[in-house]
């Protein structure tokens, strides 16, 4: 038995071990909370199936909503897999092994979630059979049911395979658990008993699909940017959607991935496996993403700028000025500049040892938040005294040219929030000290406000474009037809959906060790088989 | 103790702050505005009949059936209560809509309401024009045939006779063109002449095919009634596909392979891998035997 060779730290396994069977109140409570909102949630969808989509806020003009915005952003966050896990396994770095069964778990119960959201998005579900019946292949819609069902059996092999030694060694230490646990180790451990056959033929298949998956990822959220990119509308029809979803996918997965972390690190103490060193190295990475997509933000809108086509332009002003200012600007300062700043703080560290800012920011925290504080009354009085004077009025743009046009700039509402809006970078220089002596929390915290973000960057690409099309909408469109808001129902539904991801995930932790046993041996060993991996890839694909 | 609660509560807050920005009331939404309860003592200029308000305040802009100044009435066909109500007593700022919150008593204003509703939809349109006919309007006929002339327009001639065949004089036919889809692009209405003739000269070009109805919407005493007839011109350039290259109806042979190509080449990896996985499943069962 080569596994019982290996030195291992007896007490950090026998927890990670321990955390399969030795449950808390706290997961009782958190199963509790979540079926709760799912049972919400599903009697939303009920009521959906029996009423029709008239339920939701979608109308004719705009047909997707937010279950486009939550199937987008889960087919994103569902990259976390694919690159932490097959992109580091294929360049050898060895401090992957803790996080990569977490990556690939994300991977697979995002996909469980997010390919459902179109059934969801559906009006007449009973007819989906007609897509693949009367599908026509040059559509991107038949190539994402394509893509997206190679990728979930894709990234299930991927996180199967490497887990067939772990269930052996949960076989084989476990003797007491419970008979369907013993059953289903035994059985998913392939009678894997470590000989040199068995070692070579798993090091030959998480090779091939390590290197396999990567290619199927960029490909599938290439795919779900085509869904939009290859449609002639404002703001959509963009040679650059493909990489740009293919960089937001990245980018909102790593904060997914960065957010599990932080959970499995604090819920099941896991502090021994994953460690600061993870986080700065995972945060460096995930700032590089934010950089990019930033850049691609603004390659992408300046373009579009430049177009100077009518549509394109109401597009980009109800972003920039309109309807959608105070979202798209909170998603792009709090959602990706602020968090750039958290995540460069690891580097400015290096940079400047002694934190002389920290000292000058803490002498000047009176002043910052009085600061804040005058901003939100002036907001507050704004709002105050311009009550809703402006906000109910039916739009005289519905009598003009455009319905998108119609913001009210001048409302107090607006100053409030935008005075709320520049709270955040404030706080940022006021709790800059904290943030540098709690890597760990700075960087979840950024990973946080990303995810939020990515998500309403979806929504941003999905909802402006369909309230703006080419055709004009006829001027006497009721507003309620021609600008979508989410109803009740939708909202219950995307709880829900969120809900059903966490208890998944939950749930998996709870069966399967989170933590690859394996793997992290040999990663406290010595970083050598690590490059054993890489070796393996470079000979056995090959062959 | 301090530094751990600090982190916490500030997600907290960041979240709550995220969650308020987008979450805030949407302002510029079309709300119901309601009449003020107490509402300024009428002015009673047209006591609460819909039609009277409609001619007092309405109707030098918009005319009942046609616009003068303002939009047509028949444009607010599909305007939501809510809308209609905001509209009527806010106006259209920056524009010479008025507001009428003051001078409309809430009773005033639902009467109005009423009335703008009845009249603008297409529908009760169609009901007025069945309350005219009449219950017992005695049944016509419409005829119509299509005339191929060479090297000239088709002649489409419609022919409206009551239920005894008497010719339907000064009669209204309107001649739409029917789509595919039984869609009806109207194309022109003509007054029958003292035969009960109404002609109409199509355009028909070489490759054309076309369908074209007549119909007559009926009047005082006489119902309705329409004849479809079909014609369609041989020779000509065949029509453009809607579509070509990627967007064909059948798709590129290209694109096929290359799909079949990717999508199964993954599939055999699948496939091997799988196989991979069978031999881990054998082998340990030869070594165990072994041992054994």
């Amino acid at each position: 038995m080569q596994r019982l060779n290996i030195e291992t730290k007896p007490d950090r396994e026998a927890r990670l071990i321990g955390t399969l069977t030795h449950t808390g109140r706290g997961f009782y409570l958190l199963v509790a909370a979540l079926l709760a909102v799912i049972a919400v949630g599903a009697y939303a969808y009920l009521r959906q199936l029996s009423d029709g989509l008239v339920v939701t806020g979608m109308r004719h003009y705009v047909f997707w909503g937010v279950y486009m915005t939550n199937f987008v952003f889960f087919i994103g966050i569902s990259h976390a897999g694919t690159l932490i896990s097959a992109i580091l396994r294929v360049t050898g770095a060895g401090w992957r092994t803790p996080i990569t069964r977490m990556a690939e778990a994300i991977t697979v119960f995002a996909l469980l979630i997010g390919a459902p959201m179109i059934l969801i998005d559906m009006g007449r579900p009973d007819r989906i059979l007609n897509v693949l019946l009367y599908g026509r292949i040059q559509s991107a819609i038949l190539w994402d049911v394509i893509s997206i069902t190679t990728y979930i059996t894709g990234s299930l092999l991927y996180l199967f395979i490497p887990m067939i030694p772990d269930m052996a060694i949960l076989r084989d230490r476990l003797p007491n658990a419970a008979r369907w646990r013993k059953k289903l180790y035994t059985v998913l451990s392939l009678n894997w008993h470590g000989t040199d056959e068995q070692r070579h033929a798993l090091e030959k298949a998480v090779s091939i699909m390590a290197v396999l998956i990567i290619p199927i990822a960029v490909s599938v959220h290439t795919v779900v940017s085509w869904i939009f990119g290859m449609t002639l509308r404002p703001g959509w029809n963009s040679t650059i959607f493909g990489p740009y979803f293919v960089v937001g996918a990245i980018f909102g997965g790593i904060a997914a991935l960065l957010l599990a972390m932080t959970f499995f690190r604090k819920a099941l103490h896991l502090e021994d496996y994953i460690t600061v060193k993870h986080f700065r190295y995972l945060g460096i990475l995930f700032l590089v993403m934010d950089v990019i997509y930033l850049y691609f933000t603004f390659a992408e809108y300046l373009t579009s700028g430049y177009t100077a086509v009518n549509p394109d332009a109401e597009v980009l002003d109800a972003l920039f000025t309109g309807r959608y200012a105070v979202t798209f600007w909170g998603m792009i300062l709090i959602g990706f500049v602020l968090p750039a700043f958290m995540l460069s703080l690891p580097l400015l560290i290096k940079l400047a040892p002694q934190p002389r800012v920290g000292l000058l920011v803490r002498r000047l925290r009176p002043a910052f938040a009085m600061g804040v504080g005058l901003l939100l009354i002036a907001g507050g009085l704004a709002s105050a005294l311009q009550p809703t004077a402006a906000s109910t009025l039916v739009s005289t743009a519905q009598f003009t040219t455009s319905i998108s046009a119609s913001t009210q700039t001048g409302d107090g509402l607006t100053y409030l929030k935008w005075a709320l809006l520049f709270t955040v970078p404030v706080l940022f220089m006021v709790f800059l000290p904290e943030m540098r002596a709690h890597p760990i929390a700075t960087t979840a915290v950024a990973a946080g406000l990303v995810t939020v973000a990515m998500w309403l960057k979806r929504y941003l690409i999905i909802v402006p474009t369909l309230e703006n099309p080419f055709i004009p909408i006829p001027l006497t469109t009721p507003s309620e037809w021609a600008h979508y808001a989410p109803t009740g129902v939708e909202w219950a539904i995307t709880a829900a959906a969120f809900a059903m991801f966490i208890l998944l995930y939950v749930l998996f932790a709870k069966i399967f060790p989170i933590v690859s046993i394996w793997e992290t041996r040999e990663e406290l060993h010595a970083p050598a088989p690590a490059r054993a991996t890489a070796e393996a890839l470079a000979t056995d694909v090959g062959d | 103790m301090k530094t751990r609660l600090f982190f916490p509560i500030v997600i907290v807050g960041i979240i709550m702050l995220f969650g308020t920005l987008y979450f805030w009331p949407r302002v510029d939404h079309t709300t119901a505005v309601q009449p003020e309860p107490t509402a300024a003592p009428a002015l009673n200029i047209a006591g609460i009949n819909g039609a009277a308000l409609y001619d007092r305040f309405c109707d030098r802009c918009h005319g009942l059936k046609e616009a003068t100044y303002g939009p047509a009435l028949t444009s607010l066909s599909t305007i939501t209560d809510e809308s209609l109500r905001t509209l009527i007593l806010k106006g259209v700022p920056e524009s010479d809509m008025p507001a009428l919150a003051e001078p409309l008593t809430p009773e005033q204003l639902a009467a109005l309401m009423k009335f703008v509703k009845e009249n603008a939809l297409p529908k009760s349109a169609a009901e007025k024009l069945k309350l005219e006919i009449g219950p017992d309007a005695s049944p016509t006929q419409l005829g119509l045939a299509v005339v191929e002339v060479p090297n000239s327009d088709l002649i489409v001639r419609a022919t409206l006779k009551d239920d005894k065949g008497a010719p339907l004089v000064k009669s209204k036919v309107t001649f739409n063109k029917l789509s595919s889809l039984n869609g009806r692009l109207p194309l022109a209405t003509v007054d029958t002449d003292a035969q009960g003739l109404a002609v109409y000269y199509y355009p028909l070009k070489p490759g054309e095919t076309l369908r074209i109805e007549a119909s007559f919407e009926g009047e005082r005493g006489r119902q309705a009634s329409s004849a479809v007839e079909q014609a369609a011109l041989a020779g000509g350039v065949e029509p453009e596909p809607l579509a070509t290259g990627l967007l064909a109806a059948t798709p590129p042979v290209g694109l096929l392979g290359l799909i079949a190509l990717v999508v199964g080449t993954i599939w055999l990896l699948y496939g091997y891998v799988v196989s991979l996985l069978l031999r881990i499943l054998s082998a340990d069962v030869a070594v165990r035997t072994g041992r054994r």
